[in-house]
This record gives structure tokens, sequence and C-alpha cells, in this order.
């Protein structure tokens, strides 16, 4: 201990202590001489001989030093100090070396940040660990479906697995104003749910348990985006009173008991501004179908996640004897909670994490490439260090610490770089990312960034150092032998390979979504508006009324100016949908899951779907009328291969849970086919359409309605928008005009997640284009410099400038050529990584492959040619004389 | 330096700061140039001091904290560090000694001819 003191006072006593030695080995050499001149030496004899008998006093004071045990930090100060000087006297290798680095070490930085927050770092709920998401599975298929809450009550009463479980349905509330009507995003959780997640409201309290009952239900709490944007911020706000209206229905006084915190809305799917408490609404058996609640829960300390869901399977079990008329063929499925908030784009995410590798590979290449050089150019400079008497070791540690040196110094541009490309990225992606606005070059990531700076220090330092540091103290220039020329060679070839490997992916990534883009959704999405609405149950209670109030609504929107086509559904594609099961009326035909639309209008003239063949709907097609549907081609081939599907019947089957917000009674009975309709992939661009049955509104009428307007060319959806709310209130000044957009935002919704990728591996594959047409150049032309008194010679004897460019370029077409098969053989075990991002392409697709070893070789070819010509026009008198 | 013929011997690796203990043991305080001389004289001349090894064999035993130093002021100019054996030093030095005899009596005992 009180060792450790002393040599810790030492070292900040330094410069005293070496003034005190310098001090007492004077007094030593004066006794010293002192005694010699006794002796009877002369004067200048005496104090020449002390000092020859005493040594060399800098090695005696360093040595004496050494023993406090400072000594490699002193070192390391004046490598570092070296280094520095020597890349100051070398700015043009410095800045290069540096830029290079600070390419490859902020993408990592930059990526590593995004995979940090988004994916890694546990979510801000008390032991995320152990939460889970409890889904109701539709066995036959092995589908996950959405929960009943009677389902839902049942287990939570039932099972010894959990801690506490809680569900949450999404709802639609409408803030009430004096004039108007604010659609807000809304949920309705149970009392248990943020009991469950662990979360605290900031200000006030969560559900009570008695909340959850009809009648006592009218409490809300509120988002922190809408406690600040609508409330400013006011503490007061909790337990004032705000009017709603829920679903359509009449508004309601309900009171703010709570405001959520604002990590919240960032760490969970969907933001909403309201959450209203769950309270039973309508009768048990029709609860018991009604699918559309999402079930999370707490798992008990020590129960694993498999033990739970064979635990909860046997209540389903159970459920499904005691109900079969709804539970029958379902059961329960438990999913992480963690990657299920997270599975959004995983894949994606650890492919830009891999890209980002190959990246600073390539650059620690393109450094290493560099060092060599200029090891050869500093030979002269170790081999004198090394004379006067520096050991091999020292020598190394300093051109590592020079290595280091750069890379930290790249790093730290690098992580620069990543913070500002930072909001460039949040914006570029998708908005279905959770905690995607957490993301920030935080400690975490600069400390992931100064390992892999480091890492990148001695990847690309140590080859180059170890060779240099061998240098013997023979003079001849060893610049042009031969293992030196190998292992250059080997470098560019890793280089190109590296290069090829990533230019693949990034191109197999940006084929697959340019062929999504090309994709044909089975409408039109260009110039349609798309607008949510609901019919209030208390004015429109009757199908009649319901019909009355959509004829109206119709002909007002098509008369509106801009308007070509109005048509109106009540599951529009690309939003949640419906599923029910069709059959062919046939004895023993198979059950077939469709997804089903009520549709009223020119919906099919406004969609833009072509319809095949028959008829569409018209006002005859009625309640009471003949019973009628139109089906797509998905269905018509999968019931009808061979045979003409119009005036076939069908009947429904029991309603299928699906991802049902609010649903009309499923009419059950005979339906009669008049017409096939184009298939439209409704539940995502990336997906072949499914079967699907439309049936009229005016025989199945819908309180919850999507309206479709086909503007004309040049129209604003924002105008039209307006004027549509317009009507709507002056039809009814309940009818509020929730959830606008056009159908091309919903389509560039759902490219978001590709294009994301696509972009930011595009980005990748053209820094690594670059980085490698700088490496090629950059080693091609060194060589052409070390060999111009070669290449003199060749000249002087007779060699035509032709055939001097072909030497230099056949020497790059074979290690291209050698690079290539490499690379081409690396991407196609890594392009297997990209799979499930990859659309309608196989990851070995060859064209994709032979367009990149294209597009490399004649950027390393192309990267060699400069120099190549600079060979050329070397004068030979000049390169003779130079040597 | 002056070459006396007689053939002077390096120290054993080691040994030196047993040898500076035991000197500053026997005369008290000293400064590094006694001590070397002290060496060179008590062994006859035998036992050559160098000054190389001196300064770093004296930083360590400071280190160890088997001495203490302090600057004591020599005529009018000149100051001198004055070096004083602690008791942790006086310890050390018996275990080195005890050391050394057994060590060397073992040596003996086997270069002793049979």
């Amino acid at each position: 201990m009180s060792e450790l003191w002393r040599r810790l006072r030492m070292l900040f006593r330094c410069e005293r202590f070496d003034r005190e030695l310098e001090e007492e080995m004077q007094s030593h050499l004066e006794m010293q001489a002192e005694e010699n001149l006794e002796h009877g030496m002369a004067f200048e004899d005496a104090r020449y001989a002390a000092r020859r008998q005493f040594g060399n006093p800098m090695l005696l004071a360093e040595d004496s030093r050494a023993r406090w045990g400072w000594h490699w930090l002193e070192c390391l100060l004046q490598d570092i100090g070296f280094a520095g000087r020597i890349l100051r006297r070398n700015p043009g290798f410095a800045v290069v070396a540096v830029l290079t680095l600070a390419l490859g070490i902020g993408a990592n930085c930059l990526v590593f940040s995004v995979v940090d927050t988004v994916l890694l770092r546990p979510f801000p709920y008390r032991n995320p660990d152990r939460l889970v998401f409890v889904w109701t599975e539709f066995s036959a298929a092995n589908q996950q479906a959405m929960s009943s809450l009677p389902d839902y009550l049942d287990w939570r009463a039932r099972n010894q697995v959990f801690e506490d479980m809680g569900a949450y349905i999404p709802a639609s509330f409408d803030l009430a104003g004096p004039a108007y009507s604010e659609q807000l995003h809304g949920r309705r959780a149970s009392a248990s749910f943020f009991h469950t997640l662990g979360v605290q409201p900031q200000l006030g309290r969560l559900f009570l348990p008695d909340e959850e009952h009809d009648g006592r239900d009218c409490v809300v709490l509120i988002s922190d985006t809408l406690w600040r944007n609508r409330f400013q911020a006011d503490p007061r706000v909790v337990g004032s009173i705000i009017l709603l209206s829920r679903n359509g229905q009449p508004a309601e006084p309900y009171t703010i008991i709570g405001v959520l915190p604002a990590r919240f809305e960032a760490a969970f799917p969907r933001y909403a501004d309201v959450w209203g408490a769950l309270a039973r609404d309508g009768e048990e058996a029709y609860q018991r179908r009604m699918g559309g609640f999402d079930v999370v829960g707490r798992l008990k300390a020590g129960i694993t996640l498999t033990q739970a869901e064979s635990a909860m399977r046997s209540i389903a079990g159970v459920l499904a004897v005691q109900y079969p008329q709804t539970n029958r063929g379902y059961s329960v499925q438990l999913r992480d909670f963690h990657e299920s908030l997270t599975g959004y784009g995983r894949h994606a995410m650890w492919s830009l994490m891999g890209a980002v590798a190959f990246v600073l590979l390539i650059a620690c290449v393109n450094v290493a490439n560099l060092m060599l050089a200029r090891a050869a150019d500093r030979e002269r400079e170790i081999m004198i260090r090394a004379a006067i008497g520096a050991g091999r070791g020292r020598l190394l540690r300093q051109l590592v610490v020079e290595c280091l040196l750069l890379s930290v110094v790249g790093g730290a541009a690098g992580a620069l770089l990543a913070h500002t490309g930072v909001g460039a990225v949040q914006a570029a992606m998708p908005e279905s990312i959770l905690r995607r606005g957490e993301i920030a070059i935080d400690l975490r990531v600069l400390a992931f960034t100064f390992a892999v700076s480091l890492l990148a220090g001695v990847a690309f330092g140590l080859i180059p150092a170890a060779r240099a540091s061998r240098a013997n103290l023979n003079p001849a220039p060893a610049r042009t032998g031969p293992s030196r020329t190998r292992l250059r060679d080997t470098l560019v070839i890793a280089e190109i390979a590296l290069g090829l490997v990533l230019v693949t992916g990034a191109a197999l990534t940006i084929n697959s979504f340019v062929r999504l883009l090309r994709v044909d959704p089975g409408f039109d999405p260009r110039r349609l508006l798309s607008i949510e609405t609901y019919l209030p149950r208390e004015d429109y209670s009757t199908d009649t009324a319901r019909v009355a109030a959509m004829d109206v609504l119709l002909a007002r929107l098509k008369a509106l100016p801009g308007v070509s086509h109005t048509g109106i559904t009540d599951f529009r594609p690309l939003g949640s949908s419906m599923h029910i099961t069709m059959r062919k009326r046939v004895a023993g035909a198979m059950p077939l899951p469709v997804h089903l639309e009520a549709i009223a209008g020119d919906y099919f003239a406004a969609m833009g779907t072509p319809l095949l063949r028959g008829r569409a709907f018209t006002e005859h097609d009625a309640a009471g009328a003949h019973e009628v549907a139109i089906i797509n081609e998905a269905a018509a081939r999968q019931c009808w291969p061979r045979e003409d599907p119009l005036g076939r019947q069908i009947m429904f089957g029991q309603a299928k849970r699906g991802e049902v917000r609010a649903v009309g009674a499923v009419t059950e009975g005979v339906r009669e086919i008049v017409g096939v309709a184009a298939d439209v992939r409704r539940m995502g661009l990336e997906r072949a359409a499914q079967p699907a049955v439309y049936v009229p509104q005016r025989q199945q009428p819908s309180t919850r309605n999507e309206i479709v307007l086909r503007m004309w060319p040049g129209v604003f959806a924002a105008d039209l928008a307006r004027a549509v709310r317009a009507e709507l209130a002056a039809v009814n000044r309940k009818l509020v005009a929730s959830d606008v957009t056009t159908m091309k935002e919903v389509v560039d919704r759902r490219l978001s997640q590709p294009r994301f990728i696509a972009s930011l591996l595009g980005i990748f594959g053209l820094i690594a284009l670059a980085l490698l047409i700088t490496g090629v150049y950059g080693v091609t032309a060194y060589t052409v410099r070390v060999r111009t008194y070669e290449i003199g010679i060749r000249m002087a004897l007779g060699a035509a400038r032709r055939e001097v460019l072909a030497a230099v370029l056949r020497r790059g077409v074979r290690l291209a050529v050698i690079g290539i098969v490499l690379g081409a053989a690396g991407a196609f075990v890594a392009s297997r990584a990209l799979i499930s991002a990859l659309y309608e392409i196989k990851p070995a697709d060859p064209a994709t492959f032979i367009a990149a070893a294209l597009l490399v070789t004649a950027a390393s070819l192309l990267a060699s040619y400069a120099p190549a010509r600079r060979a050329t026009r070397i004068n030979p008198v000049e390169a003779l004389r130079h040597e | 330096m002056l070459s006396a013929g007689k053939s002077k011997t390096e120290i054993p690796p080691g040994t030196l700061e047993m040898l500076i203990l035991k000197t500053l043991k026997r005369f008290g305080a000293m400064h590094g140039y006694g001590i070397a001389k002290s060496i060179q004289q008590t062994s006859d001349e035998v036992l050559r001091v160098e000054e190389g090894s001196l300064y770093p064999a004296l930083q360590r035993i400071l280190i160890k904290g088997w001495v203490t130093a302090e600057w004591v002021q020599a005529g009018s100019k000149r100051r001198m560090r004055v070096y004083h054996l602690t008791p942790a030093g006086r310890k050390q030095l018996a275990a080195e000694i005890s050391e050394y005899r057994r060590v060397s009596q073992a040596i003996e005992r086997v270069i002793e001819p049979a």
C-alpha cells in the first residue's frame, strides 16, 4: 500500500525527482573527481576519469527512474508524441487514412447506435424479460389471432403461471369541441394492463379494478404528447373532465385520471393519445366470438415461457370443451415480449450490421495497404533507429502506437460523422420501429466505437508493423521483394472480394425493392383518398337507416368537385381486415378462409380494381333481394379451377377471429356469385392475394366504414378532405372523418422498411466501391512508382508503351479475377442472411451476381488504369538518372 | 578507474542490495558515493560497485521502504543525499543474510571435494 503511494507520489513529482537524481550524481562525480585529484591527477583528467568511470549518466538516470515502475507510461506518451509528429509530417497520408477509417468506423457507430437502441436495449418496463404476449391460436392453420374478452378473463382467472395479465383493444375516441370534433388515437385497456407492464403514470393514477364496469368506465389516461400539445403540460389536467365520443357513440364526459410517461409512448406499438378503461359491453356469447384484443402477461418468477405456454394450452383445452361453439379449434400461443416488439425488421437490422462490418474491413485493408507502402518508405528511418539501439519490441510498439493513434482519431471523426447522420437515419426509418426517436450517439455507442477503433487499429496495423520492425541493418532496399509484393497483392484481392460481397448484398436488396415497387397491388393508389367514419348507433339503429345514410353520403360526396368515383367499404386493403370461412354450396365442400368486404357505391371503379367478369353490385342488390357476392381471382382459382364461377352458390361459415375493430352481424346463408374481381394485395405488397369475397352493403350494412374517393388529377387531397368533413357534418354533426389518408401514403408506409434497408445498403455499397477504387488505385500507383526504374530499363530496351500499359493492367486483371471469384463465393454464403428481407428474388440470383461482379471488376480496372497510363509516360532517361 | 593491476570482481546479481543495507547498518547514514567506496574498501578492493547499478539499486530499496533518504548540506555549495536504514530494512537485511548463508553453504557443500 505505502509502496504504491510512494510510486504515485513519484509519478506526480517526476521533475523534482529528475533534478534530485541529477544533483546526487553530480555530487558523486565531484567527490570522485576530488579523490582523483588527491591521487595527483591533473584537474581536467580527474574530471574526465570520474566521468568515464561513472558511465552514461542519461542511461543511468533512465534506469533509476525505471525502478519506480512508470517507465511504460512515459514510453507510451513518448510514442504517442512521436507518432503525432510523424503523422503531421506526412499530412496527405494521415488525412487519407483518417478519412477512410472515419467512414468505416462511422458507419459502424451509426448502425450500432440504431441496433443498440432499437433492438438490444431492454424496454422500460419492470423486469421486461418476464413479459409475454398471449395470442389466440387458430390451430388448424397454426395462425395467431386476436383474443376475445371473455377468453382473456377466463385465462386470467384460471392460470397459475402469470403474476398478472392485461388486455387492450384499439378504440376510436373523438374529442368533442365547441365547433368540431377531433379524432384521437385511442385504446381501451383492462385495469390490470399497466400494472402488468409495470408502467407508472407521471401524474395522477392508473385505472382501478372497479372502473372495469359499465357506467364507471368514463375515465381516461392521456399520453404525454396529448398532454403537452393540447393541455400545455398543465398538471391540473388530472381530475378535469373532457367530452369524448367513443366509436361514434354520443359524446360523454370523461375524467382524466392520469398522464402516462413519455418513455412509454416510444416503447409501445402504435401510438395512442387516450387510454380508456375497458368495460364489457354486449352479451357474453357475442363477445366470445369477437376477437380484437391483445393480451400481455407477466410470468411468475421461475416460470419459463414454455412451461407457461403448456399450462395456458390446457386451460384453452378446457374452454374449448366448455364453449365448443366459439372455442373449438382454438388454443393459445405465447410470444416473447421483447422479440415481438423488436421483431419487425430484426433481420434487416442485423444485415445492416453485417454490411458495415464489411465496410470497416475494406477500410482496414485500405489503410493496411497505405501503411505497407509507407513502411517501405520509412525503412531508412527505422534502420537508423534500430542502429542506435532501439529494440525490435520498441520499434514494433512505436508502429502499433502510430496505428492506434490513427484509428482513434479516425474513430473520433467517425463518431462525429455518425452523430450528424442520426437525424437522417431516424427520418428514413419506418414509423413502426419502436424507440427510433431515442437513437443517439451515447456513451454505450461511444464505448463500442472506441473498441471497434482499437480493433481496427490492430487489424490494419499489425501486419505492416511486424514487417517493418523486422528491418535489418542491411541497407539494400527490399521493397520489391517477392514476399512484400505478395502481401500487397493479397490485400488487393481481399479488398475486391470484400467489396463484391457488399455490393452483391446491396444489389440484391435494391433489386428486391424495385420489384416490390413494381408490384401491382390490385388497385391504383394514385389520387385515391380514404376516410374512416362511424355511423353513430343511436342515430342509425336499423339497417334501413344505415343504408339511407350511406346513399345520402355517396350522392353528396360524388357531387363534390374533383371527385370522379366514390365507394364505401367496411375494410379497405392494407388496413385491418375481416376473416370468414366460405364454402361452395356443394355437399362435402371444404371450408376456405377468405377476407370479407361489404362494399357500396362505385367501389371497384374508385379503387381502380378491374372487374374481370360478371357485373358490379347495383342498387337492386338490396335487402330482401336475391343475395349476391363478387369473389376475387384467388377465390375463383381455388374453388372453381376449371369452371366459370358466375352463377355458382357459396355459403359463409362462422366468422373467424381476425383483426376486427367493429363489425355488424355476419350474414349466414346462400349467395350467388355475380362477378369476379382482380386480386388485391390487401395484407401487404409482398404477400400474394388471398381469396376474398365482396358482398353489397345494402344487404349487410356496417356502422364502421371507409369512404374511398378517386380524385381528378390536380386535386389536393387536403382540400378534398376538408370538403368531405363539411359534407359529413352537413349530413349529421356526429359524423366524424377519422383517419383521413391517401392510399399512396398507405402504400408508402408499407414500403418504408424495405426502402430504408435498400437505401442504407445502397449507401454502404457505394462507400465500399469508393474505398475499393481508392485502395486499388493507391496500390497500383505505388507499384508503378516502385517499378519506375525497371520500367525505365524496359522502355530503354525498346518496350512499347502499349506493352507497359498491358503489363500493369494484366496484373490488375489477375488480382481482380481472383478477388471476384473469392468474393462471389463469399456473397453466395453471406446473401443467405438477407433471405427474409428479399422479395421475389433468390439470394443467389445469377443476374444480380453477374451485374455486381461486372461493376466491381470495372471499378477495380478503372482504378488501375490511371496509374498504368502514368507508367507509359515514364521517361527512361529520367528514370535511370534518378536511381 | 585507476586500473591498479588487481582484478576487481563484479558483484553477483541480487547481492548488491544486501551489501548496501549491511554497509548502512555498519556505518550508519551514508551517501551513494560513500556506500560505493566503503563496499570497495571493506572488501579489500575485490568488489567493485558499478555506479550504473548502484543508483537504480538505491531507488529500488527506497521504493521498498527499506531505506529513507534526506538531503544534507555539505560545505557551502554542495548538497548530498544521505540514506538511512529503516526498521523494515533491518529486517530485510537479516532475512537476506540468512538466505545468503543458506545458499552459500549449500554451494560450499556441492563444490567441496568429496
